[in-house]
């Protein structure tokens, strides 16, 4: 386990060179843009991906490894609230995940704001429901449904 | 090798498809018109403007119907093409006529075949699991026979097409998104300027700049 938070941009190298798989968990985006912004886990992240480290992730983890997080705001949660400027996010992918989709719980968010967020936005936006996950290898990507074995 | 290009609207990046398909096989082309012989839509301009940004991508058309056509007539008239065009318009009048002449078992055998596939909203969402997701009432009352909204199952995704277009807004914000709100399909929103390119199972999403 380990936290970017607080850690400067030697230690994240000292201490994660050594692994050759990385998994992102869900949560907060901003907040974890604004911390890999802070120590450039960033592009420490886009240059082990591009040496071939194992990148997985859930929600905002997924939501970051695209072009731009801002349409996954919603208020007390955008980019602004935590003193970001650039929204842009790992862009490992050129399509932006919308999670979650269907989960009752999120409704509101997704009607109040992320959709009217979404709609003027120049992504491609790829809807992922809880039982599904897109596999990228290189450029090519595959959208995997476990509940049908596709 | 199964070689798809699907699009929301054709005409705005058909000068990148067509830098992607060969030119022997842009000259040996079908143009699936059925989408727009629904009998409701008159105004055509944007199945002109489509036409025309394919052709001036290099692509040769012959125009071809389905409407009330049987399996071995569609089989002998449009076998021999490398690339099928399907155009936009009307989904479940589509699917209806496939349906009744074969034309589903056609394409997917042609697909599997290498015949490279391009559509606009109609044609691409036809090509997912699924139609159901783009059901609007106006559309579905001239399809009355249609069985089931199966689509041809190309892909496993369903692309809702024209997102981000001001005349489309309306319907996803009052109705199609509410509709479509459940654990079912993974979804892709596609702008005017965006096609996916298909191999094989895998896929890439492109972004046309205007």
């Amino acid at each position: 386990m380990y936290d970017i938070t607080g850690k400067t941009e030697a230690q994240i190298s000292a201490d994660l060179s050594q692994y050759q798989l990385m998994y992102i968990e869900g949560g907060n985006t901003p907040l974890l843009l604004k911390q890999a912004l802070s120590n450039n886990f960033k592009q420490y992240v886009r240059q082990r991906v591009e040496a071939g480290m194992i990148y997985i992730s859930e929600s905002a983890g997924s939501v970051i490894a695209g072009p731009d997080i801002s349409s996954n705001g919603r208020p007390g949660k955008m980019p602004s609230d935590y003193g970001i400027t650039d929204s842009s996010g790992f862009n490992l992918v050129n399509f932006v995940i919308f999670p979650h989709w269907g989960d009752q719980k999120k409704a509101k968010d997704y009607f109040a704001h992320k959709i009217p967020q979404a709609y003027n936005s120049p992504f491609p936006y790829i809807i992922l429901n809880n039982h599904q996950y897109v596999e990228v290898v290189d450029e090519q990507s595959m959208i995997v449904d476990v509940r049908k074995n596709k | 090798m199964k070689h798809l290009f699907l699009t929301s609207q054709v005409r705005y990046v058909a000068s990148h498809i067509g830098t992607k398909v060969l030119e022997a096989q842009k000259k040996n082309a079908v143009y699936i018109t059925t989408p727009i012989k629904d009998k409701q839509h008159t105004n055509l301009d944007w199945h002109y403007a489509n036409k025309s940004a394919l052709e001036n991508a290099g692509f040769h058309f012959d125009e071809y119907d389905i409407t009330n056509k049987i399996f071995s007539q569609i089989k002998s008239e449009i076998r021999n093409y490398e690339c099928m065009y399907i155009e936009g318009g009307n989904s479940y009048y589509l699917l209806q006529e496939s349906q009744k002449s074969g034309f589903i078992d056609f394409v997917r055998q042609r697909v599997d075949e290498g015949m490279i596939y391009i559509s606009t909203s109609a044609g691409t969402v036809a090509a997912g699991p699924d139609i159901e997701p783009v059901r609007r009432e106006e559309t579905t009352i001239l399809a009355p026979q249609l069985q089931n909204t199966v689509g041809y199952k190309l892909v496993n995704f369903v692309v809702m097409p024209h997102w981000g277009q001001e005349e489309w807004r309306a319907l996803y914000n009052t109705y199609r998104l509410e509709h479509i709100y459940q654990e079912d399909y993974p979804y892709i929103f596609l702008n005017d300027h965006q096609y996916i390119e298909v191999i094989n199972d895998t896929f890439q999403i492109h972004t046309v700049k205007a």
